[in-house]
């Protein structure tokens, strides 16, 4: 019996007992479950083996119940976490498609034509939303299944820019396109190869292709908050979110002052999970976030979960608005190196002619974060220690980001 | 005068028994050490045969001298020597120094091969022979009569298609002659990381692609190669190497090289193996039983050849004890007793190894027909099982313990069938149930169990090596697809337990998986991203399927076994495709390779090499596959394998009880590898289930099953049982049952290298090895059950004991000495005694309330021997 048989009976269910507008203001939820059992031999089945519980099932289908009412919030015109705000409307994205203009990523007429898409199929989402069901979630336990659905294809003449449009209605693909910066021609073309068979993706479980959970996209961030719940089985925490450093500044607006779950806590890890007590304020480094869940996943790669101190922004090198757009040289002495990110306290700085910063002087003695070290710093970052100075070229390239891109240029200095 | 005309018969037969006298009737050749006593021997001395085993005897080729690595003072010989040219190279040449030959025939007195082990020349290695001993006149003789090396087998003579003998020799030829060159003279710019002029000569393909200016070589045709050109520095523009030309024979071995058609060793090259075969080898006398009268005995070791030779080849063979608190042996056989008990005396000889079972009783053994006999009580078991057990014991002296008490067995099997704590319910009714198969019932009511079909998913999942990073690429790391992927191969042979599929099913389903995973296969074992190269799946094959351990092969001759590197080699071959592409499980060309020395498989293009060796495997003749897993499910209920260690069947570590383990393999097979037949017939026999509790005679046996050891329980177990422990009265069931939250179910794998599975031995399943899981106790176990914070967190929020605040609140009463043995109960499986309890009565009586009173109670039994030991 397929694993996620049983999810997606119990998906179809509740969607179809949506659809059909069954709800009842109290939900009798044992005789949901006897219902569940009659119609399902295969969660029949789990229950029997033990591999899953009444308790367990209940809590989905009420997480369920939720999880749908929260998205016909959403289509309603409400903004709440996991919800990506239209684009168009708050102006990010314009901002986003002017940079990448301006780091040459696409041309001008390029970026009105994506505006321009953009806009209209916001409309068209509009539109459906009003009326539309949402699609079947599986929630915690399925990870999301419908997030991230291949645009339908048809045998015959496919018209591109439907699916192009089709493809950028879904937050996570949209989010990927934006944040790889192809153009509409592009995106067109990979759809093209993919129907072809390049990049056909296989069915059952196969994820996306950065190893993300399906219906998630990479979101590489530092999430700081009190921890609230956790659950050092399932490996899972949620967590009264006080701050998030990422790329993605919108998202981490979105989830500042939300409670949101974290899961996919494994291993080693859950040693750090235990040794949580509610309450504490927590930092995490999370590698993907499903937007239409609101749920977080844990960023393995860099070996971050741990206590630490109340939310200050400057404890943890958000930096000054007069130093935002900062483009220059620092010298720095390194307070914490961890998951490619260095926490620096400022010693001096030196911008360039192209700096942006109203008062870069502003973060001397001051903390500031940066990150990127990823490609030829990756090895020079693996020795770094608590301590070492060092002089590095970096530039703040968003100035919504909390967060500076390491440059060129990177010494390590005599320890004064 | 009768008497002692006895006692001069007794004495002569001891002395000839002593000292390998009893050849009157031999057909064999006599040993080397009588035909080289004298130095004037005409006999001719065998390569194979005298000269190597010789130097092995020696310790020539051991790997702390010669055999290592490096060689030792630049004279290097094959490890246990199996590789007769490289040896024979090695022993013609001349010294490191390059000014004496380690063999003169001219002046043999001079060679160095005489003059070091006899210390005439400085020797790192001391004195390893006398001047005129036997083992001295042996290599003069060899020396004398040509000094010859092995007869290599003309492997390949019927052809070989994809590996022609003229390959092999030039392979040897290029490792021996060319590589030398090429590392000396041209790596410098042109191997590994540096590519001048664009040119690599780390492999043929990229050495025949060229450089810059072209092809470097043209097969066969050194005139016309751009690589002679250059070495012969021919060009004024072409000069290589630039430091300098090279000398004459260098030149001449590169254009041999190219004119035989630029031959290349590529990876997985053995060496050539020798047409002499050893057929057995034979030990005289085939055991040893000790006893007080006579506690010495000479081993004679007589080999037979294919061709019919039979020789006594004592004094060339290596000897081993594999207890010597038992027995102790001397290099030339002499074995002695040294304490009771049962072993093995192991001879290696060739690639030839014999087992000789010694026995030493532990006391003398009583007569059937004697009223007393010990084993009286005993002698009618039903099982199967302990006739074979009962019948050892008896030959050792030994009475069992006594049957072990409900209580015990309850506990004990819960845990050993299912990885779990039986319930309160569950002890008191097992208790109260009056029923004479109650034990049986219980048996098979836990084999129906899903809890039974999780822990030994678990075990399974230990053997096949199912570790979430190793599945996964470095990119999945990053994520938990490794989880995903561990998790799914654990429900995939989950569901199969749960049915209850033949073993033999279920290894052949991995075996033959599509490595897409379709129609339901598991690929994952296959496509671990660990398997780099198709040897280590070949050694994780052999690892979890068949009980053996073939690394040992991959550079030389197995010490322990008859495995040699040809034979390593061809059997990592048929995994080369699957290795390699971790997407196809075809065959890329025809091959013909032996499989571990039972015959030879011919593969064709498209042929999936996977199929032969699992036929092979399910062939009931097989000695491996049902062999080892009826010893691994052994070794899981006694913590000892018939075979100890469990995955090290090798001739020189045979099964302690040869026939029960014959009886069982035979049996599971019978049964179409029924698992549960086999548990079913080892939890109900006696041997499982007698009390730890030793008596006067078996106290030192941890062998022969007399007892039961008391073994700690495993990682997952605790963790599990703690958590049960501390549950709700209301939620003892569903902890059990619930396997989304149990460290012997889907948590397995999630839970790998946490602290608490770290420091209980859970294995990562990163090696080959059954050793990985640790069983033993240590201090810092200790220091987990006492403060570790899963603990402390375990206790603090134990729902029972919020349970009994609940009930306080509410009114109700509790009763202590309930409590009590309601602690113990959960914990322990039984009822405290009447002291335990009074003491435990009297602290919660004295505690600040109940519920810490409790909770210090539970701590403590969470800490007891008792708790943390399966017994």
């Amino acid at each position: 019996m397929n694993k996620f048989f049983p999810l997606l009976c119990l998906g179809i269910l509740v969607a179809c007992h949506d659809c059909m507008g069954q709800e009842k203001e109290t939900v009798d939820w044992e005789a949901e479950y006897q219902k569940l059992l009659k119609t399902s031999p295969a969660i029949k089945a789990k229950i029997i083996s033990g591999q899953t519980t009444r308790k367990d099932i209940i809590l989905w289908l009420q997480k369920n119940k939720k999880g749908f009412e929260e998205k016909n919030k959403i289509n309603a015109g409400k903004t709440v976490v996991g919800k990506k705000a239209s684009p168009a409307e708050d102006g990010s994205f314009q901002k986003k498609l002017e940079d990448m203009v301006r780091m040459g990523k696409i041309t001008a007429k390029e970026a009105a034509d994506l505006a321009g898409a953009l806009s209209q199929s916001q409309e068209k989402l509009s539109e459906k939303g009003k009326n539309r069901t949402p699609a079947p979630t599986s929630g915690n336990l399925g990870e999301g299944k419908s997030g991230s659905a291949p645009p339908e294809e048809k045998k015959e003449k496919v018209d591109w820019q439907a699916a192009y449009e089709k493809l950028m209605e879904n937050p996570a693909a949209r989010q990927k396109v934006l944040d790889s910066g192809a153009t509409r021609e592009q995106v067109i073309q990979f759809l093209k190869n993919r129907k072809s068979g390049g990049e056909q993706p296989q069915s059952g479980q196969k994820r996306n292709r950065t190893g993300s959970r399906k219906g998630s996209f990479r979101f590489y961030a530092l999430v700081i908050g009190r921890l609230k719940s956790r659950d050092i089985e399932l490996g899972e925490m949620e967590l009264d979110v006080d701050y998030v450093i990422s790329q993605r500044t919108k998202l981490n607006g979105d989830l500042k002052g939300k409670r949101v779950k974290l899961v996919g806590i494994s291993g080693k890890f859950r040693d750090s999970l235990l040794k949580l007590k509610i309450g504490d304020t927590v930092k995490v480094r999370t590698g993907d976030f499903n937007p239409q869940t609101g749920i977080l996943g844990f960023g393995y790669k860099f070996h971050v979960l741990e206590k630490t101190e109340p939310f200050q922004p400057a404890d943890f090198g958000i930096p000054p608005n007069e130093f935002r757009g900062f483009v220059g040289t620092l010298t720095v002495k390194i307070m914490e190196a961890n998951g490619f990110v260095l926490l620096l306290d400022a010693e001096s700085v030196e911008p360039v002619a192209t700096s942006r910063a109203s008062d870069p002087a502003s973060i001397q003695g001051g903390r500031i974060r940066i990150g990127g070290f990823f490609d030829k710093h990756k090895n020079a970052f693996e020795e770094f220690k608590k301590g070492d100075r060092i002089r590095v070229s970096v530039v703040h390239r968003n100035r919504e980001s909390d967060s500076l891109t390491v440059g060129d240029l990177l010494t390590v200095l005599p320890a004064k | 005068m009768k008497s002692i005309l006895l006692f001069g018969v007794a004495c002569l037969v001891l002395n000839a028994d002593l000292n390998g006298n009893d050849e009157k009737d031999a057909d064999w050749i006599q040993s080397a050490a009588k035909r080289f006593s004298r130095s004037n021997s005409n006999e001719v001395p065998d390569f194979q045969r005298h000269v190597i085993p010789l130097l092995g005897k020696l310790g020539c080729n051991s790997a702390k001298c010669h055999g290592s690595f490096q060689g030792q003072g630049g004279f290097q010989l094959s490890l246990f020597g199996f590789d007769f040219q490289a040896d024979h190279r090695s022993l013609t040449a001349k010294a490191s120094s390059g000014e004496i030959s380690r063999t003169l025939p001219a002046d043999i007195e001079k060679s160095l091969i005489l003059q070091k082990p006899t210390e005439m020349v400085d020797h790192e290695g001391g004195r390893r022979l006398e001047p005129g001993s036997w083992e001295y006149n042996l290599l003069v003789r060899w020396i004398e009569s040509g000094a010859k090396g092995g007869v290599i087998r003309e492997r390949f003579a019927q052809g070989k298609a994809n590996e022609p003998n003229i390959q092999r020799q030039g392979a040897s030829f290029y490792s021996n002659k060319v590589l030398p060159i090429l590392e000396d003279h041209c790596y410098e710019c042109h191997g590994f990381d540096s590519r001048k002029g664009n040119l690599s000569l780390v492999s043929r393909q990229r050495l025949l692609a060229g450089g810059e200016s072209g092809p470097a070589v043209v097969t066969g045709k050194p005139e016309r190669s751009l690589l002679m050109r250059a070495v012969r520095h021919a060009e004024p523009n072409l000069e290589m190497p630039p430091s300098g030309k090279l000398p004459k024979e260098k030149l001449a071995i590169l254009e041999q090289w190219i004119e035989m058609g630029v031959p290349w060793a590529e990876k997985n090259m053995a060496p050539e193996e020798s047409n002499r075969v050893l057929v057995s080898l034979d030990p005289v006398p085939r055991e040893i039983r000790f006893d007080d009268s006579r506690p010495n005995r000479r081993l004679k070791i007589i080999a037979t050849w294919q061709d019919g030779r039979r020789e006594d080849v004592t004094c060339l063979t290596r000897f081993q004890t594999n207890n010597d608190s038992v027995v102790k042996i001397t290099p030339d056989g002499l074995a002695t007793n040294v304490g009771p008990g049962d072993t093995h005396l192991v001879a290696f000889y060739d690639n030839g190894v014999a087992a000789i079972p010694v026995l030493k009783p532990y006391f003398p053994e009583k007569k059937s027909d004697r009223p007393n006999a010990v084993v009286q009580t005993f002698s009618g078991a039903v099982n199967p099982v302990d006739r074979f057990i009962n019948t050892k014991l008896n030959k050792l002296g030994l009475r069992p313990s006594s049957i072990c008490s409900d209580e015990e067995f309850l506990r004990r099997v819960s845990i050993d069938l299912t990885g779990t704590l039986p319930t309160p319910a569950e002890v008191k009714g097992f208790l109260l149930d009056p029923s004479a198969d109650k034990r049986t019932a219980k048996v098979n009511q836990l084999l129906n169990r899903t809890s039974y079909a999780a822990w030994w998913t678990n075990k399974l999942c230990d053997f096949t090596g199912c570790n979430p990073q190793s599945i996964s690429s470095l990119l999945e790391v990053a994520t938990e697809e490794g989880y995903r992927k561990a998790s799914l191969w654990y429900d995939w042979i989950l569901e199969r337990l749960e049915r209850n599929q033949p073993y033999d099913e279920l290894v052949s389903e991995l075996m033959l998986a599509d490595l897409d995973g379709r129609n339901g296969s598991m690929p994952y074992f296959w496509t671990r991203q660990s398997l780099k190269e198709s040897k280590d799946t070949a050694m994780s094959v052999a690892h979890a399927f068949l009980g053996i351990q073939l690394q040992c092969a991959e550079c030389h001759k197995h010490p322990f076994d008859s495995w040699t590197q040809g034979d390593f080699v061809d059997f990592a071959r048929f995994f080369e495709t699957v290795t390699d592409t971790k997407r196809r499980a075809t065959s890329r060309e025809i091959m013909e390779l032996k499989l571990l020395r039972s015959g030879t498989v011919r593969l064709q293009a498209g042929d999936d090499p996977r199929r032969p060796i699992m036929d092979w495997m399910k062939k009931p003749g097989n000695p491996w596959l049902a062999r080892a897993f009826v010893n691994r499910v052994w070794a899981s209920y006694f913590h000892v394998g018939l075979v100890e260690p469990p995955d090290q069947f090798t001739p020189a570590n045979p099964p302690s009880h040869p026939q029960l383990l014959d009886w069982l393999t035979r049996g599971f097979i019978e049964n179409r590898y029924d698992m549960k037949w086999l548990h079913r017939q080892i939890t109900t026999s006696d041997a499982y289930q007698r009390s730890w509790r030793p008596n006067e005679t078996n106290r030192e046996d941890r062998r022969n099953f007399s007892r039961c050891i008391p073994r700690r329980i495993p990682a997952e177990v605790i963790y599990d049982a703690m958590k049960q422990v501390t549950a709700t009265t209301d939620q003892q069931d569903a902890v059990r049952t619930n396997l989304r939250r149990r460290a012997i179910g889907h948590l397995s794998m999630r839970m790998a290298g946490t602290h608490a599975m770290k420091v209980f031995g859970k294995p990562d399943r990163s090696l080959n090895c059954d050793c990985e899981r640790v069983n033993e106790p240590t201090l810092l176990q200790s220091i987990f059950t006492q403060n570790d914070p899963l603990v402390r967190m375990r206790i603090a929020d134990s729902g029972w004991i919020l349970e009994l605040e609940d009930a306080l609140e509410r009114g109700q009463s509790i009763d202590h000495a309930e409590m009590a043995d309601q602690a113990w109960v959960r914990t322990v499986g039984r009822f405290p005694a009447d002291r335990e309890k009074q003491r435990a009565v009297v602290h919660l009586k004295e505690a600040v309330s109940v519920s810490d009173g409790m909770a210090d109670l539970l701590w403590a039994l969470m800490n007891t021997k008792e708790f943390l030991l399966n017994h």
